[in-house]
Parts: C-alpha cells; sequence; structure tokens
C-alpha cells in the first residue's frame, strides 16, 4: 500500500470524523440538561443556575458550539462530569480492555471457524456436516446477553467455577469472550464452509479429481485460500463493530470497557466521555479498516490497493 | 500508535485467557472484606456525602463529621466534637477531640474544621452537603483555641448540631478550588485507590484515635444487578451485598433493615381530574398494599401513611393507614364524575426504572389496580433524567394529570430535612399551594422541643387526610446479604454508611 | 436473472410451477424445513392470541414465579407465571408479536426506503447523490449500537421510535447495495436503449432499474430480519426499546435478570425463543438466497448424493 494511498483516506476519514464529531455535539446535547443528574433534588434553582453557568450551558447552542470546536483542534475533549477527571483519559482506560475483549473473542471465533468449517466442507452431507450447521446457525442466533445470563446462571450461581462479572485476573474473561465469540463464530462457520464446498465441488477440482487424481492436501490449500478472503472480510466487519464496545456484553458483566462506558455516558449526560469515546472509536475502526484492506492483499495478490 | 496498543492488548489478552484454564477464583482471605452496592461513587470528596452512594464510602470510613446521629433513636453523638453547647440562638460552640490527625499526616483542629466549612459552602464547587443538607442555611465558622470552635448561622437553627452529622470535615491539604478524588480524613480507613469503573480500595488507617477495624483491607465494588449482587456472596466474591432484591432474599444469610426511605406516588394536584379531592382518595383506596407486602415489596416493609418513617422527629403515629376499598374508589369516582370532573381522562404513572428493586413490576400491578377501580392509568417508565424532569418544577402548564413514583429518604432524622421541598408552595417539588401548610411549615421549622414535634405531626396529619396529594406507599427496608463467617448486622443507618470498622471474621 | 422460458408461460401456470419448485426446493433441505415449521407455530400462537382465545392474562400476585413444568396447572401456566403471576406462556405469545411484528415493519421500511435512496443515488448521481452518501457514510462511522441509544433518548422509548431509529440505522447498508446495482444496470445495453428511444427517468426507473435491483435487495432484507430482531431484543435488554407495560422478549429476558437466582424460567424461555426464530429467520433467509441465485441450485438438489 503506498503512503500517498494512506494520506489520501486518511484526509476523507478526517473529514468524515470531523462530521461525526459535529452530528455527537449537537445529538448529544439534545438528550437534555445534566444539572439536574448532578445536583442533589433538594438543591435551589439558583445552585442549578450556577451550575449552568459554570459548565457553560447557559449560553447559545453556536457559541458552545464554537468554543467546543475550538477546543478539539488542539484535541482537548473537556473533562468528564461524572468522573471529574480528562474525559480522554477515561476513555483510555476503557478502551484497550474492550479492545482485548474483542480480539480475543475475534481470534478465536476465526480459529474455531475455519477448522469447523473446513472439517465441515470436507465432510459435506454428512452427519458431522449437519452437526456443525446447526451449532454454527445456533451461534449465530443466540441473543449474546442472554448467553451471558445463562453463564452467570450456570457457571457462577449453579457450579460456582467463574466469577459473576467484574474485572480482574484472566478467569474474569472467560465468560464475555465466550460470549462474544458466539456470533461471529457461527457466521464465520457458515461462511467457510460455504466457500469451501464451492471451490471443492468447482469444475477444475473435479476435473482433477476425474483425471485420477487423488483427494490430496493441494485441493484442500486451495479450498482454504478460497474460504480465507470472505472470512477476512467478514472478520474485518465485525472487529469494526466490536470496536464500539461488546456494548451489552459488557454492560452484562459489568466489564469496564468503551461499550459500556457510553452507555452509562449517556445515561449520565456526560457530553465529554460520549464524544471522547466516540472519536476514539472512530480512529480505531479506520485502522481496523486499513488493517483488513492489507491482510486482503497479503492473502489474495489480485487485490490491487489502489 | 493506536495500532500499537490494540496489538499489545491483544497479546496481553491472549496470555491471558492462556492462563484463565489453569486459574481458580479467589476466596476471602481472612484480613480482607469486599463489599458489594450497586453504584459507582459519584463523588469521594468529603463535601459530596449528602448521596448515600458517596456516603456509603465515605462517611465514618474514610472521614468523619463533628458528631454522629445514634442509631437507636436518632440522637446526636460524640465523634470529632466531644461535647457542644448553644451560646445564644444563632451562636453554637463545640469543644473538639484533641491529639486526632488526617490520614495524610495533618493535625486535626479548629481550624481544619473552619475550612471544611467553608468549602462545603462555596458556591463555586457546587458541594453536596452545601446545597441540600445546609440548604438556604449560612454557617461561619471560627477558631477560638485549636480545641474549641465556634460556629454562627444567620438565622436560628435549633437542630444544628444533626446538620454537623452530615458535614464530614477534610484535611485542610483538600484543595480549596476543585474537588478531589483522593480524600483525606480522620476515619479508621484511608484510601489506597480509587479504580474508575472497578473499585475502591481501603486499608486500615495505623493513627485512628478510636477502636482499630478488626478487617485491615476493603474494597468496595459495585454491580448493577441485585440477582449478580446476591450470588456473589455465595461465591465468595464478596462478602456483604446490598439491596438485594426481596426474590434473593430469602435465607438466612439476608438481613432486612428499614433503610430510612419511604416509597410513594406523588400526585399532581393542580391537574384535571386530580384535582378533586375524592379522585385522590379514590386513588388511595384503589392500591392494594397489602397485596404488595411479600411479594413485590419484602415483607418487612411497612404500610406507610406520611413521607417519613417512625424514626424521624415529628412522626405522627396517630394517621390512619389507607384501606384497601375498591367498592368505594368506585363510587368516589361516580360521585366525582356525577359532579362533572372529567375521570376518564387519561392519568400518567411516571415510574422511575430501577428507583428500588421490582420498581417496574410494582407500577405494572398498581396500574392494574387502578384500572380495576375504574381509573384510565397509563404507564410510563422513564430513566433518572427525564424522570427528574417531572419530579422538579418548572412544569409545562397543560401537562397531562400523572402520578410520579418516588421514594423519600431521611437519614437526618428530623422532618424538616423532607417536608418544605415536597409541600410548600415554593418547594421545587410540590404539587401543592396551600396557605396554611406553608405557615405550619414553616412554624414548625423554627420551633423547638415538643412544640416542633406537635406541629410537625400537624402537618403530616394535614397532608394526609386534607391535602391528600400523595399515595404514601410502604416505609422500605434494604436486604443486605452477609457472608456466613463474616460478623455484621445492618442497622438503620446501614442505607448511608457501612460501618466497616464494626465488621469482622467469626 | 429469472428463468427466461418461463416467462412466455400465461401467468397462472408460471406461478403454479413456481410454487411446486419452491416446495420441491423447501423439501430438499430439512433445516429450512423445520424453520418453517416453527415460524409457522409462532405466526399460529400469535394469530390465537390475537382473537384471545389464550384465556385469561391477568395480574396475580399469588401466581407470583409460579415455577415451570407443573402439568396439575392449567396448560397456559406450564412454563411457569411471571413475576407479576400471569402465564409465561401467554406473555411469550404477546411477546412475539411485538418482537416479530416490530423487526417486520422496520425491515419493510428500511427496505422500501433504503432502495428507493440507493436507487435515486446511482441513477442521478449528482449533489443529491453524494448527500445521500455522505450521511450514509456517517450514520455508519457511529457505533450502531450508539446511532440507537441517541435515537432513543431524543425521541423517547416507544414503539413507533424503536423502529424509526432501527430502520435509520439499518439503511445504509440498502443504499450502498441499491446504489452499487443501480449503477451497473445503468450501464447496460438495454436501459441505454430505453434512453435512446425517449424514455422518462420515472419509467426506466420503474420498469427497468427496480426490477433488476430487487432481486438482491430481497436478500439482503431476509438476512436483515434476524438481526433486527436481535438488535431490537439487545436495545430492550438494555432498557431503551419496548417500555412495560408492553412486552417484548428482549425486555422480558432483561426482566427476567432480577430473578435469575431465583425464577431461572423468567429470563430463559424469552432466550430460546429469540434464538430459535431468529436461526429460524436465518435458515429460510439462507435457502431464499439460494433459491434465488441459479447458480447455487445444486445445493438444494444434489443434496442426495
Amino acid at each position: 500500500m503506498s503512503f500517498t494511498y494512506f494520506l489520501k483516506r486518511a484526509a476523507f476519514a478526517a473529514l468524515a470524523l470531523a462530521a461525526l464529531m459535529t452530528s455527537a455535539f449537537f445529538l448529544v446535547r439534545l438528550t437534555g440538561d445534566p444539572v439536574n443528574l448532578y445536583l442533589p433534588v433538594d438543591a435551589s434553582d439558583a445552585a442549578r443556575e450556577a451550575m449552568r453557568v459554570r459548565l457553560g450551558l447557559d449560553r447559545s447552542l453556536l457559541a458552545q458550539f464554537f468554543d467546543w470546536a475550538w477546543d478539539m483542534l488542539s484535541l482537548d475533549f473537556g473533562i468528564s462530569l461524572w468522573h471529574n477527571r480528562p474525559a480522554m483519559d477515561v476513555v483510555l482506560e476503557a478502551l484497550p480492555n474492550t479492545l482485548a475483549l474483542g480480539a480475543i473473542a475475534l481470534v478465536l471465533a476465526f480459529i474455531a471457524a475455519i477448522g469447523m468449517g473446513s472439517i465441515a466442507a470436507v465432510n459435506s452431507g454428512g452427519w458431522i456436516d449437519r452437526g456443525v450447521n446447526v451449532l454454527s446457525q445456533a451461534a449465530a442466533s443466540v441473543p449474546d446477553f442472554w448467553l451471558g445470563l445463562m453463564g452467570v446462571l450456570l457457571f457462577a450461581v449453579t457450579f460456582r467455577i467463574l466469577p459473576t462479572s467484574g474485572f480482574g485476573g484472566p478467569i474474569y474473561w472467560v465468560l464475555p469472550v465466550a460470549c462474544l465469540f458466539a456470533r461471529p463464530f457461527g457466521t464465520l462457520v457458515q461462511i467457510v464452509r460455504g466457500s469451501m464446498i464451492e471451490a471443492l465441488n468447482a469444475t477444475f477440482v473435479r476435473t482433477a479429481r476425474a483425471k485420477g487424481a487423488r483427494d490430496g492436501r493441494v485441493t484442500f490449500v486451495h479450498a482454504l485460500r478460497n474460504a480465507l478472503l470472505p472470512a477476512v472480510t467478514v472478520t474485518g466487519d465485525l472487529a469494526a463493530q466490536f470496536a464500539g464496545g461488546g456494548g451489552v456484553v459488557e454492560v452484562v458483566f459489568g466489564f469496564p470497557g468503551i461499550g459500556k462506558l457510553l452507555i452509562d455516558g449517556i445515561l449520565k449526560r456526560d457530553f465529554a466521555i460520549v464524544q471522547a469515546s466516540i472519536f476514539a472509536v472512530a480512529v480505531v475502526i479506520f485502522f481496523i479498516n486499513i488493517l483488513v484492506d492489507m491482510l486482503y492483499a497479503s492473502i489474495d495478490p489480485r487485490v490491487r490497493v489502489e | 500508535m493506536k495500532k500499537i496498543t490494540a496489538i499489545h492488548a491483544l497479546s496481553m489478552g491472549l496470555a491471558m485467557s492462556l492462563a484463565a484454564s489453569v486459574a481458580i477464583p479467589a476466596r476471602a482471605a481472612p484480613d480482607k472484606l469486599t463489599v458489594v452496592v450497586t453504584d459507582e461513587p459519584k463523588s469521594l470528596d468529603p463535601c459530596d456525602t449528602d448521596l448515600s452512594g458517596n456516603s456509603r464510602i465515605l462517611h465514618n470510613n474514610i472521614t468523619e463529621a463533628l458528631v454522629n446521629l445514634s442509631p437507636k433513636d436518632g440522637s446526636v453523638v460524640p465523634s470529632l466534637a466531644t461535647s457542644w453547647r448553644q451560646v445564644d440562638s444563632l451562636t453554637w460552640e463545640f469543644k473538639l477531640r484533641e491529639g486526632v490527625t488526617f490520614h495524610d499526616g495533618k493535625a486535626f483542629d479548629a481550624t481544619a474544621v473552619v475550612a471544611a466549612v467553608k468549602r462545603a459552602q462555596d458556591p463555586a464547587l457546587a458541594c453536596e452537603v452545601g446545597q441540600a443538607t445546609l440548604k438556604g442555611l449560612k454557617l461561619n465558622a471560627e477558631a477560638v483555641n485549636p480545641a474549641t470552635l465556634l460556629i454562627k448561622t444567620d438565622v436560628a437553627e435549633p437542630i444544628l448540631p444533626n446538620k454537623m452529622s452530615a458535614l464530614d470535615i477534610g484535611s485542610p491539604a483538600t484543595p480549596g478550588d476543585a474537588k478531589t478524588r483522593t480524600p483525606a480524613g480522620t476515619g479508621p480507613y484511608k484510601l489506597v485507590a480509587w479504580t474508575p469503573g472497578q473499585s475502591v480500595g481501603l486499608v486500615a488507617y495505623e493513627g485512628y484515635w478510636g477502636d482499630k477495624p478488626a478487617i485491615p483491607n476493603a474494597t468496595i465494588i459495585w454491580r448493577a444487578e441485585s440477582a449478580v449482587r446476591a450470588a456473589m456472596v455465595d461465591t465468595g466474591e464478596a462478602q456483604i451485598a446490598y439491596e438485594i432484591a426481596p426474590q434473593d432474599g430469602t435465607t438466612g444469610q439476608d438481613h432486612a433493615f428499614p433503610n430510612a426511605e419511604t416509597s410513594l406516588l406523588r400526585i399532581d394536584a393542580q391537574i384535571a381530574p386530580l384535582n378533586d379531592k375524592r379522585v385522590r382518595e379514590a386513588l388511595n383506596l384503589a392500591i392494594d398494599r397489602d397485596g404488595l407486602i411479600g411479594t413485590i415489596f419484602h415483607k418487612d416493609a411497612q404500610k406507610a401513611m406520611q413521607v417519613v418513617p417512625p424514626s424521624v422527629f415529628g412522626f405522627n403515629p396517630d394517621i390512619p393507614v389507607w384501606t384497601y376499598d375498591p367498592e368505594k374508589a368506585k363510587s368516589l369516582l361516580a360521585a366525582a364524575k356525577a359532579d362533572g370532573v372529567p375521570v376518564d381522562n387519561e392519568i400518567v404513572i411516571y415510574g422511575r426504572i430501577g428507583i428500588y428493586p421490582n420498581s417496574s413490576e410494582s407500577l405494572e400491578a398498581i396500574q392494574a389496580m387502578l384500572a380495576d377501580a375504574g381509573f384510565n392509568a397509563r404507564l410510563e417508565m422513564l430513566e433518572t433524567s427525564p424522570w427528574l424532569k417531572r419530579l422538579l418544577k418548572p412544569w409545562n402548564k397543560d401537562r397531562q394529570p400523572s402520578i410520579l413514583q418516588t421514594q423519600i429518604d431521611n437519614a437526618e432524622g428530623d422532618a424538616v430535612f423532607t417536608l418544605p421541598n415536597r409541600f410548600t408552595t415554593d418547594g421545587n417539588q410540590s404539587t401543592i399551594t396551600d396557605a396554611g401548610l406553608d405557615k405550619l411549615i414553616a412554624d414548625a421549622a423554627k420551633a423547638t422541643g415538643d412544640e416542633r414535634k406537635k406541629l410537625f405531626q400537624q402537618a403530616f396529619k394535614y397532608i394526609a387526610i386534607d391535602t391528600v396529594n400523595i399515595a404514601p406507599l410502604f416505609h422500605m427496608v434494604t436486604i443486605a446479604r452477609v457472608a456466613k463467617d463474616v460478623n455484621y448486622t445492618p442497622d438503620v443507618q446501614a442505607g448511608n454508611e457501612i460501618k466497616l470498622k464494626s465488621i469482622s471474621y467469626r | 436473472m429469472t428463468d427466461r422460458s418461463t416467462e412466455f408461460l400465461p401467468a397462472r401456470e408460471h406461478r403454479s410451477r413456481r410454487i411446486l419448485w419452491l416446495a420441491r426446493a423447501l423439501a430438499g433441505d430439512p433445516m429450512a424445513v423445520a424453520a418453517a415449521i416453527w415460524l409457522l407455530i409462532v405466526v399460529l400462537a400469535i394469530l390465537t392470541d390475537a382473537m384471545s382465545l389464550l384465556g385469561d392474562n391477568r395480574i396475580s400476585l399469588k401466581a407470583r414465579n409460579l415455577p415451570p413444568f407443573d402439568f396439575g396447572q392449567p396448560w397456559t401456566l406450564w412454563l411457569g407465571a411471571d413475576a407479576l403471576g400471569r402465564p409465561l406462556l401467554v406473555r411469550l405469545v404477546q411477546a412475539a408479536s411485538t418482537t416479530i411484528g416490530i423487526a417486520l415493519v422496520t425491515v419493510l421500511t428500511s427496505l422500501i426506503g433504503g432502495t428507493l435512496l440507493g436507487v435515486v443515488a446511482g441513477y442521478f448521481g449528482g449533489i443529491i447523490g453524494n448527500v445521500i452518501m455522505r450521511i450514509c457514510d456517517i450514520i455508519l462511522g457511529f457505533p450502531t449500537l450508539l446511532v440507537a441509544l441517541f435515537g432513543l433518548y431524543l425521541f423517547g422509548p416507544s414503539v413507533g421510535n424503536l423502529v424509526i431509529v432501527l430502520a435509520v440505522t439499518r439503511m445504509p447498508a440498502y443504499i450502498r447495495v441499491a446504489r452499487a446495482e443501480t449503477l451497473e444496470v445503468r450501464e447496460r445495453l438495454f436501459v441505454d436503449a430505453a434512453r435512446v428511444f425517449g424514455g422518462g427517468s420515472t419509467w426506466i426507473l420503474r420498469t427497468h432499474i427496480l426490477p433488476s435491483v430487487a432481486p438482491t435487495m430481497l436478500t439482503l432484507a431476509s438476512v436483515n430480519l434476524a438481526m433486527v430482531m436481535l438488535f431490537e431484543s439487545g436495545l430492550s435488554y438494555l432498557g431503551l426499546g419496548i417500555q412495560p407495560p408492553s412486552v417484548s422478549w428482549g425486555l422480558m429476558v432483561a426482566q427476567g435478570q432480577g430473578y435469575l437466582s431465583s425464577a431461572w424460567w423468567l429470563g430463559f424461555f424469552p432466550g430460546l425463543a429469540i434464538m430459535f426464530t431468529t436461526m429460524s429467520f436465518n435458515l429460510l433467509a439462507n435457502w431464499f438466497r439460494i433459491v434465488n441465485d441459479p447458480s447455487q441450485h445444486w445445493r438444494l438438489l444434489s443434496r442426495r448424493r
């Protein structure tokens, strides 16, 4: 990938980001005034007005916008109302957790799907294939939050071998990872299986077989390569989705990731947190897309990055 | 740079998940206690102890006030002050405990208290204590000598010592121009770390002036779900879990204690048909409170007739509890209808998601009860921010008739902390304007002793019988689950403070 | 795309042949058959409930959290009762109509809206086309959950708003595909010819572009149905979708969470229902895609080799 291509793409992304952040600015302010949430219900009207003045919420929306835009240019995301700290600091603490959670789930799902999918494809039509098919369809259809709750019920409440929720050592990652694993796994198995069957049935393979070539590793590797490309595409899409946080799953497990931060941020009308998280997520998505393109090019030389 | 973070995180995560297969969940060590509550504290600044989520961690653990309220009878008992007296109607004198030091090494003396009192009232800081507990009252503290303090008030305040029990004293090194996240107080525990989104860690303070706590390390964590909190005690992830829902709090480890909260429905008495007293009475008669107790609400909850629990000064024990009488409710509605009251107008029930356990179930049940009595009621569950908009003035003139689910807390122990804002014309949550009641409440707030009690009791009776702008539900209980090997019995104040130093292992 | 040889047959024969072919194709895929049966059961249950044949659904606090599989009880209580003592089975059926109804309306809205906008953007291009595509980019730049959160906070959680929000978040995908297809079709010979012979834009769009774009869009819609259902459940779980006293499967799971250790069936059965229904939609969407793509028909016919 050439450097100019990267620059061009980055420029487009920056423009889109600016539009995104601007709309986020106005949208988040339309959700309502945070003052009531942050003062005791018995606080006086004067105290409420004082807080509004302190936060600059008494000025016109346009004046607030220009101030904010100026701060944005210097990458100043402001102070989080709830955390009482610079918003970007809070976001940068949560982001690695989310990225690690998503990456572990996706990598595991990818590896498992390649294995299961190809086994199913080789045994196409047999009972293994059918079993894998039902399992993967179920995995692709299960609501992640429900899977999480049932996991807690089974492994934490009943068997007591895993913690119910929270954050800490590796053991805390098992259930959240398992929940986020299900849907990508199901989807990817379908894709790998489908494209491999297609490849194995392709005319030239059949021809080769008809000519007496044995089902060798060459055929299999060829078919696998054929399956890899769509699988990478879908994984890339899923990665971009996960960068926005395993949203619901993070909430179920009280996992301190960016999805939970965002939802809490909106619930608590913490404008700075919402804006900083959107920004961070958008940047991550940009890099994930670049990464996927690079992977593409390395898997399939025919794909040219222009 | 982002990519590096991602790759780093990825490799770390992978390593962790590999290790996960061999790890065993951590069990409690005898020197360590974990408490699970509902929410992360909003602030750990010593001047932000009005919100129970903050005070649970701060009050009497990290920071202390001049006095405490006794959990037995609500009387004022010494803490950082050893004695006090009223000098004149506007002046109080406090003698301070000597030899006390803050966690940061600074000495506790009268100048430290002066600074803390000033800080709590600083409008720029917008402290909770200044805005809620001390609301409208100006305190001016003066250090006579290191162990003697004078507090002057701008108006007569007969219950100043009660109010001082809510004002925690932080170290004089606490910044004066910003809230702190690392409070230093005089309490039995000092803060180790507040990891946002995860936990607050405390460790016993060596230099504490009183009895040393039995358990040196305490961690406070938070989980939103009652079932999860309850399960955490069973799995050993926590030793004490607060606010367990009634359906989970059925084992011998679960202790129910009154939490100074009273649940009620506030009736918007200014909008037809709810501006007719008969309709408001019918609404009260239509609710089967006995049916709700022991099912959706805990069996130990008490049917309420007023908005403060019996432990509060001014509580009136002689107001009859509403009976369940749907037939009478129907006839009252019919009578109102005959007089042209538009009783068929749709009434909105505004609920707040998670205001107490089973809050939405309780309203679904009440909505069905109201419908049975002939009300046209629709339920709308709101998240906190829009709910606050309905709770607090100003309201739209052409609003729909509505009733609002709310809960009033009075841990301070005096009716004056509840009444003015909710039942006087100027109150920011009041749906009534009644000059007589305004005067009654104002007179009561200025009075002392038996006169004060009598006037407040009159006010509660007047609200219950003459204005009927509330449908009181229950004096609530909180359920705490305590691990079998832990020695802890929650008291009436447990909703607002976790007395960590009183907890020990068996 | 369609089978050219049947194009000259009388319409009725064409249709009956088509149904026969669909039936044969369905029989070739046993999982699609199972999916169709499950959806049929759900639809029948919803209809029964609509005709209020399911009996009493009143709140009865005495029957609160009645455990399931007590076959001595009336059959509506065989799956237990919910936190307010209502039969869980009846609640599940009521929730089914909300959940599936919302998914259908949402998909239809985004299908129609997305196709129209995409075709317009592709066919006319220019400023309008650019504006449409840039708005799509912005919506896609937000995490989907966030768009939904914003929308529901701004306009308040209600069934109507939920449909709009879900439709808007899904629409960019339709617009992109529709635009790409249109761009391709526009350059084909027969459209050029139509233009040369003086066909108006509307006429060309209606007779040439839309019919060519439709099969792809329908396939996309069938895949999306399952996705939207899951998404609605997730939002309701977060308390942003359906609000009580209305009920949806996602909301039932959310409410069941409070009873995880005291009454597991409250959250278990609705989640299972979501899974089965989503799975059925997915399976039928797969099947539908294959049926619509002649190059893949072998998958249905050569299954038993």
